[in-house]
């Protein structure tokens, strides 16, 4: 018995009942929705026409914020609707990196994720959702898809009846008759600095004035009402790329190191310890990102197998339990099993590199990050840059750790500019790589994050062969000037991941 | 319960059913997906945001007696159980963290915003004590009642006629008083019903589907004919929501609607698309032709009407309008083939924007009545076809004064009362106010010149005392001398009745916790012990300053509030409305015996009664049979007469009411013009309005400001108080065309300087393909205020805080606080993420009253340069010097009568007093 809805916006009238009946129902905060209505206007005077589309989850049948949300709080139903436990959710909002069309917000008063349910508690008693009731043109219709008699089974297989981005196979279940076509494709019409009688809580984005090839802006079409959606992951997100790549780059270089200084404190503990407490600092912006931190750990103990933040956080403890069994065992004497544990550690290092890759995947409302086949390779390359320069301050004179840090570093560059530059599939990755050299360092910043990353993640490749075999980081000093050389290659790949990781939140999915 | 689709088949249902409504259990959306059931009694009452009067159900927490929210009444014949976004959002202003709970007095000098917290026995004893001694001393006209949304049919013309005084003021002349001259000249009803659900063509001078009178149920039914095949065609000088849901969009250079109109006119002619049965029998066609001494047949009237019109063709129109002679033929033609089946309204829009304004609802029903769409089914009907106002137990006799400062004598075909030009009026000596109630009524902002308005209102030597009844805070109440707070949709009482269709009903709103008490047995004597505070209704409010007034029954005033069924004792709230169901509803006691219920009962547990349905052709109705006694039938003029008046139209052998005119016939030449100095006007025709192109000076920059259009999501200025409306809406950026947007290099963005006659004021602009080249537009509702150093804050969702600099007559605003994130209960204040809450613009308007029908002329011919570098944005300028030399250039262009009387007799007046009064003295 799947539940949908029918949007007919050939009765909409574009008046707002729905959204503010819904707040009304749902105790929706002020600045969030859970439906909403953007207004977009098409044409030249005398032609020029106001578009309506009434915009919410869409109950997806293979609904992608169901399969990233690592605690089960997000439910398909067996009826169709997707519902969302407030009690479980730890505030991770990872459903609002996988949703492709904007259906979930933070309520910041409670830290949990909330949207659209159908009104499931209405349901549950017989009662149609609260915009069904109160809409005075009946353009919303709510109902039940596989009833063929019903009026919403009817209107769904009219031949004009379409739904949101289809491309991105997530299978709404929100369906739309008589939308216009800018209207529903998000990011195809100019966006003003405020609008029609409302400003923007957000500032408009700041797209190039020239759209990048293969998206179609239409010249004439404007957003001219609308609400807007919040960037939710941040700076600590993309430490968190940082940390776990230096963490994980430096167990996967620990064979390496511990042959070249077999017997030394360097050889024999630098990679753990560098590796478990970069590790630790991962774990600790996972958890001070999630809006419920003291809830981290539903992750472990109600764990939905299919979110790769479940699977990723069972690799990070394997990681993790590895390098500090092989650190205890060095510690206690026992080499060989401190030995194998090392070398147990490097696939769990590539996984624990690499599994973001997957995670990322799964953001379907991200189109940038779901570029798995250069993602997984670019953060091997992150970690062997970042690894091998995390552990050039103990082992100064070492240069097969210097031309690591080249192949790594080089490596990095290459698929950063790949990254921006390259071409993606998608209209919506397209957009975002456009904007990805547009992304400030900091806030107010002249210097845009990619090309200063950039800049110095490759001065820093370039240098450390050379300051190596010029044999500078021989002197006493050498490990303050390969810390430097480290320290920097750090910040320079936060800069890069902060446009990373923004620009792929920006365009816009509704 | 269900609506009435038929193609619904879903297990799921639209409202709890109503035999649970006492007690009605539903999960907690607040902690879902717990399954934590709470119970709630649901009753019914109505919307108090437009005038709609929707339907609405509050769920009221039995737990904690606080309503959780507001829905939809599926017992409401107009609103059929759902709403726009006011309805729900009722429930802000119900939790209004700044709601005004206590009555309030001035404090300070008057104006200065400084009150405190009073008794309602000494507002009562105060009020009382003034209008008796008004009232002792004859001084009749100087106690007013000055209206804003009424949201009730009648109630207080019954108060102030038991007091004697000619004292109801309204707001009619700012909003839809223009139109209603024009539909009387040709009905006798002031104002159309359109059966849009049944059309196959429907003309919008309005915006139906996003505002107007009555939007929530007009939408449903427009959208319902659209669906059904219907096309729509929308006039609007900006591009509306109604426009763009409409097949044609019509956007004629501001002014010219009237043209346009006759513009169809003509080609419905020349097509022969007239509907030449209904114009032959219910069309006054013979005065048409005795006004210019032809004696021809009906077929003759007809080839003569052609060739009065046939200046009008299409092209001729295009030139004028700005529209294309395609468009005017199209259109012409597709309501000529729709027939009887054409629905169409002017609500505002150009009727109220343009000098001679009132012609172009004449001319809107010149082609209702040609293609003889009159009362038909999908057709226009009177208003007062299809509204239904329900008799008290008691009508007090008429006053047998007149007031100069409400229909003075230049303005004798006005219609409703010349609110707006009040404070103008006073300040010219016409007269003074002892006692003045502002009620859900706010002229210091709505108004035009609200600063002489603030003037006049400061002044004690002209008003002695200002009451503000109001159920929010406002910038009129801001100069009162007692703010006074008033229930809001779920906490008072009030009958009312809308044309929303072909049917009459009637929809009763009620203090819904009263009756959540009532319903536990609990005994309330004042509706004020059951709400918020100390937040009196009004019906009871009157009733109990009424009884102070003559406490004795010495006045004459004590029996008017006397209940019906306790004889001597004064009437309770209850008392009232019972005896109205009891007696003055047809089929109200029935239906209501049908399900064992007393009237009262059946109106407290359905909220509305549907009085009759599919109403149609009630010209046609025969007239009683007593009254064609001694009656002369003739065939030729198809009149029935008696002591030398028509009463009648014979037609076919049958007798018939006809329409409410002195000819019972629809009036296309209407002698009353030519009588009361206007003879130039006696037919539908087109007036060129103060706006038209040739007055202004487009080299100097100026333009056209239409600045009335009103949004969906907002309510005037009531809105102000509901944080889910203004976070939706919360700017009023001046539209411009990109056209003119390039010639005065603007963005959007960017301070523009829109200056009138009396001042200016700085906005932003947003430059759209919306809106016609050359003509800017601005919506009401935004630019809510509040003065530094004003003791209360109000409204803060919405208002922002100004500073006064006032050098003699010349006024300087400017914002320094805007709207922001405050302290208050409701945690939801401090998430407030907008900051511009819009510019006051109606400040620098000068009132233009409209020399034939008094309203004010909203369209302004403004000039419109790029803002200076001292500009800020929401600064405001006026010079009150210049507002009285515009109010004196456009009375002069009055015509006031040279008869007996002040104003004809047949036509409606607010309150009419007596017969008497009408005449001018000596």
């Amino acid at each position: 018995m799947p539940y949908g809805f029918v949007i007919d916006q050939t009765r909409c009238i574009g008046c707002h009942a729905c959204t503010v009946a819904c707040k009304s129902e749902n105790d929706v905060p002020v600045g969030d929705f859970r439906t909403w209505v953007k207004y977009t206007e098409i044409g030249t005077f005398p032609t020029v026409r106001r578009h309506f589309s009434v915009l919410r989850c869409n109950h997806c049948t293979n609904a992608p914020c169901v399969t990233i949300c690592p605690v089960n709080a997000l439910d398909k139903r067996s009826d169709g609707i997707v519902d969302l436990d407030r009690d479980v959710c730890i505030g991770c909002k990872a459903c609002m990196q996988a949703c492709p069309y904007d259906a979930l917000y933070l309520n910041e008063e409670t830290g949990g994720a909330e949207k659209c349910h159908y009104c499931a508690h209405r349901v549950d008693q017989g009662l149609e959702p609260a915009c069904v009731v109160v809409c005075p043109e009946e353009a919303i219709i709510s109902g039940d898809f596989s009833d063929p008699e019903s009026k919403i089974a009817k209107l769904r297989s009219r031949p004009d009846a379409v739904v949101r981005r289809p491309e991105q196979g997530t299978g709404p279940n929100v369906h739309y008759i008589g939308a216009d076509p800018v209207s529903l494709n998000p990011g195809t019409a100019l966006e003003p600095d405020s609008y029609i009688w409302s400003e923007r809580r957000f500032e408009a984005p700041d797209y190039p004035p020239v759209m990048p090839d293969g998206v179609d802006l239409y010249p004439d079409a404007t957003t001219v009402l609308d609400v807007n959606h919040k960037v939710h992951w941040g700076w600590k997100v993309s430490a968190y790329l940082v940390t776990k790549g230096i963490g994980a780059g430096a167990i996967l270089l620990a064979p390496l190191v511990g042959a070249a200084a077999a017997g030394t404190n360097a050889g024999d503990y630098a990679p753990e310890i560098v590796g478990i407490f970069f590790l630790a600092v991962t774990l600790l912006l996972l958890v001070v990102d999630l809006k419920r931190p003291l809830q981290f750990l539903s992750i472990l103990l109600r764990p939905n197998v299919k979110s790769w933040l479940v699977k990723g956080s069972w690799v990070l403890t394997a990681f993790g339990g590895a390098a500090l069994g092989a650190l205890v065992a060095r510690a206690m004497g026992n080499d060989q099993l401190a030995d194998i544990l090392r070398y147990a550690g490097m696939p769990l290092a590539i996984g624990a590199a690499c599994y973001t890759a997957l995670l990322f995947a799964q953001c379907e409302g991200r189109d940038l990050w779901q570029n798995t086949r250069w993602l997984a390779p670019h953060l091997l390359a992150q970690t062997v840059f970042l690894g091998a320069l995390a552990l050039l301050p103990f082992l100064p004179a070492n240069m097969s750790l210097a031309w690591l840090v080249t192949i790594g570093g080089v490596a990095h560059a290459g698929i950063s500019l790949r990254e921006a530059y390259g071409g993606h599939e998608t209209t919506n990755a397209r957009l975002a790589a456009s904007l990805m050299p547009r992304i400030p360092a900091w806030p107010g910043s002249k210097f845009m994050a990619f090309k200063l990353g950039l800049v110095i993640t490759t001065i820093v490749s370039l240098a450390a062969p050379a300051v190596a075999s010029a044999g500078w980081l021989n002197s006493d000093l050498g490990w303050v000037l390969a810390s430097v050389l480290a320290l920097s290659a750090f910040v320079g790949t936060f800069f890069y991941e902060q446009c990373y990781i923004r620009a792929g939140q920006l365009p816009p999915l509704s | 319960m269900t609506t009435s689709d038929p193609m619904r088949v879903t297990p799921l249902e639209n409202f709890p059913p109503q035999e649970e409504w006492d007690h009605w259990e539903e999960f907690d959306a607040k902690v879902w997906p717990r399954k934590e059931k709470k119970a709630y009694s649901l009753i019914p009452t109505i919307c108090f945001n437009c005038e709609a009067a929707c339907g609405l159900v509050a769920y009221v927490d039995k737990e904690t007696d606080e309503i959780r929210k507001i829905e939809g009444n599926p017992f409401h014949p107009g609103s059929r159980g759902r709403n726009c976004a006011k309805g729900p959002a009722t429930i802000n202003q119900v939790n209004d963290p700044e709601r005004i709970l206590y009555p309030m007095k001035r404090s300070g000098p008057r104006g200065t915003g400084q009150f405190e917290r009073t008794t309602w026995d000494e507002v009562l004893d105060t009020l009382a004590g003034r209008i008796r001694k008004a009232i002792q001393e004859k001084r009749l006209t100087e106690v007013m009642y000055h209206v804003g949304r009424p949201g009730a049919d009648g109630y207080m013309d019954r108060v102030l006629q038991s007091w004697g005084v000619d004292g109801h003021n309204s707001h009619t002349n700012v909003c839809s008083a223009a139109a209603r001259l024009g539909y009387t000249l040709w009905s006798g009803h002031d104002r159309p019903s359109p059966d849009y659900e049944h059309a196959k063509f429907i003309l919008l001078i309005s915006a139906h589907l996003e505002t107007g009178h009555y939007f929530n149920p007009h939408a449903q039914r427009i959208i319902d004919a659209k669906s059904a095949g219907a096309k729509i065609a929308t006039v609007d000088i900006r591009l509306s929501n109604t426009a763009s849901m409409s097949d044609y969009w019509l956007a004629p250079r501001p002014g010219t609607e009237a043209l346009m109109l006759l513009g169809f006119v003509h080609v419905i002619l020349q097509n022969d698309l007239a509907d030449d049965n209904f114009i032959k029998t219910w069309v006054n066609w013979h005065a048409w032709l005795d006004a210019r001494g032809h004696e021809r047949d009906f077929d003759g009237f007809m080839e003569e009407l052609k060739v009065e019109y046939a200046w009008a063709t299409p092209e001729h129109v295009a030139e004028v309008t700005g529209l294309t002679a395609e468009q005017i033929r199209t259109v012409g033609r597709e309501i000529g083939e729709a027939g009887s089946k054409f629905a169409a309204h002017v609500w505002r829009n150009s009727a109220s924007g343009n000098k001679g304004g009132w012609q172009v609802a004449r001319c809107l029903q010149f082609v209702v009545t040609l293609v003889g769409a009159v009362n038909a089914e999908g057709g226009t009907s009177g208003n007062g076809y299809n509204k239904f106002v329900a008799k008290p137990f008691d009508v007090p006799s008429p006053q047998a004064v007149w007031s100069e400062l409400l229909y003075p004598r230049e303005w004798p075909l006005s219609h409703h009362e010349l609110s707006f030009v009040l404070p103008h009026l006073l300040l010219d000596g016409r007269g003074k106010i002892d006692t003045y109630f502002t009620r859900v009524y706010n002229p210091v902002w709505t108004n035009p010149d609200g600063c002489v308005w603030m003037e006049v209102l400061q002044d004690e030597n002209l008003i002695g005392c200002h009451a503000a009844l109001t159920p929010t805070w406002n910038e009129t109440a801001r100069h009162a001398d007692y703010v006074l707070p008033m229930g809001v949709a779920t906490e008072r009482h009030d009958l009312t009745s809308q044309e929303t269709h072909a049917a009459k009903w009637i929809a009763f709103r009620q203090p819904v916790m009263r009756e959540v008490m009532r319903r536990r047995g609990e005994e309330v004597e004042w509706t004020w012990q059951a709400n918020p505070g100390e937040v009196w209704e009004e019906d009871e409010f009157w009733i109990a300053l009424s009884w102070r007034i003559d406490p004795d029954g010495e006045l004459g005033i004590r029996k008017h509030f006397e209940s019906p069924y306790r004889p001597g004792e004064r009437v309770t709230i209850d008392e009232y409305y019972r005896w109205i169901f009891e007696n003055s509803v047809p089929g109200l006691p029935e239906a209501a015996s049908k399900i064992g219920l007393e009237p009262l009962e059946y109106m407290r547990r359905h909220g509305a009664f549907l009085v009759e349905d599919n109403v149609y052709v009630t010209h046609e109705e025969p007239l009683p049979a007593d009254k064609l006694k001694d009656a002369v039938f003739d065939n030729d003029r198809a009149e029935v007469r008696k002591d030398g008046e028509v009463i009648g139209v014979f037609a076919d052998g049958k007798s018939m009411v006809g329409f409410p005119t002195l000819s019972k016939k629809l009036e296309i030449h209407a002698p009353v013009m030519a009588e009361w100095g206007w003879p130039e006007f006696t037919e539908p025709g087109y007036i060129k309005s103060h706006i038209d192109e040739a007055e202004l000076d487009r080299d100097a920059g100026e333009m056209v400001l239409v600045s009335t259009f009103r949004l969906p999501t907002l309510i005037h200025t009531r809105s102000a108080n509901s944080k889910w409306l203004s976070e939706l809406t919360n700017t009023n950026p001046v539209w411009i065309n990109t056209v003119d947007a390039r010639r005065l290099g603007i963005a959007s963005g960017d301070l523009l300087k829109v200056e009138s006659r009396i001042g200016y004021y700085v906005n932003k602009a947003w430059v759209t393909e919306g809106i016609r080249p050359g003509v800017i537009a601005c919506s009401h509702h935004m630019g809510r205020w509040r003065l530094e150093g004003d003791q209360h804050s109000a409204n803060s969702w919405q208002c922002h805080g100004m500073t006064l600099d006032r050098q003699g007559t010349v006024y300087k605003y400017r914002r320094q606080v805007d709207v922001g994130p405050f302290d208050s209960d409701d945690k939801d204040s401090a998430k407030v993420w907008w900051t511009e809450g819009g510019v006051h613009q109606n400040f620098i308007f000068p009132v233009q009253p409209d020399p034939v029908s008094g309203m004010h002329c909203w369209h302004q011919k403004v000039t419109v340069a790029k803002a200076g570098p001292d500009d800020r944005y929401g600064d405001i300028q006026v010079d009150t010097a210049k507002s009285m030399d515009v109010f004196h250039e456009w009375q002069r262009e009055t015509r006031p009568p040279t008869g007996s009387l002040r104003r004809p007799l047949h036509f409606k007046r607010v309150l009419r007093p007596t017969d008497e009064a009408y005449r001018l003295e000596e």
